[in-house]
């Protein structure tokens, strides 16, 4: 299996200069900002910023259930680019890249969530298979396909 | 193709009448469907119509729409997170 066919790529340009955006997701204090989904918080956030080091957080959902993440950073090269293994602290769930290319307009930011093996990917498939039904993104997924090749 | 075969089997031919895509070109996206379980296809040798997975579709478009989802509305908090950083330090562009 090569490495396209385990990604999950996205990429958004925003107008704001790449070492703003770079501090926005790097530094917990501002990472803590945007990060959850509305009524969601971050707690017992620590973060040793090096090669090596740790990166944890409970993300808290409004019922107070907590979501352990715990990542390892892997690359660190300010501006641009930031790599690290992400998880649960159980296990690693994937690997999780920031590339950040300064544009005329901007920073284009791109993330990459990249899965170590083909049985995690399709226990992540199965585990949110039940959200939503297929039909109406058919051609959305047909069109992704076609740039993530979801093929084993 | 994907949308095609929701409405019933199909052969290859047939998936690659309406389309500005080679024979092989067809051939190939076919087997990558099939190898990502989204589709499978006949044994007959000549024929092997092509025909939905529904099950793994269905998984693989809702935790794909589901990733997306989640990351893209990360993402609009943090565009407009950056707004107020910038604003609250006099940042520069």
């Amino acid at each position: 299996m090569s490495t396209e066919e385990r990604e999950l790529i996205l990429e958004r340009e925003v107008p704001f200069a790449r070492e703003l955006v770079w501090r926005a997701m790097t530094e917990p204090e501002h990472q803590n900002r945007w990060w959850g989904p509305e009524g969601f918080r971050n707690e017992r956030v620590s973060m040793d910023f090096r090669v090596g080091g740790v990166w944890s957080f409970d993300m808290v959902g409004p019922d107070g259930t907590r979501y352990p993440n715990r990542s390892v950073f892997k690359e660190i090269t300010p501006p641009s680019r930031l790599v690290f293994d992400h998880g649960d602290g159980k296990r690693v769930l994937f690997e999780f890249t920031i590339i950040l290319a300064q544009t005329e307009g901007g920073t284009l930011i791109t993330l990459r969530q990249l899965y170590p093996t083909k049985e995690l990917r399709e226990e992540m498939v199965s585990k949110y298979g039940a959200i939503e039904g297929g039909h109406q993104h058919l051609a959305k997924l047909e069109a992704y396909l076609g740039r993530a090749r979801w093929s084993d | 193709m994907l949308v095609r075969l929701g409405r019933g089997e199909a052969t290859v031919g047939e998936l690659a009448e309406p389309l500005d895509m080679s024979l092989p070109a067809v051939t190939k996206h076919l087997k990558m469907l099939e190898r990502a379980r989204l589709i499978s296809r006949g044994r007959n040798a000549q024929w092997r119509p092509c025909r939905l997975e529904e099950a793994p579709l269905a998984a693989a478009s809702g935790w794909i729409e589901e990733q997306r989802r989640i990351w893209e509305s990360r993402l609009d908090r943090l565009e407009s997170y950056l707004h107020d950083m910038e604003r609250g330090e006099g940042g520069k562009r």
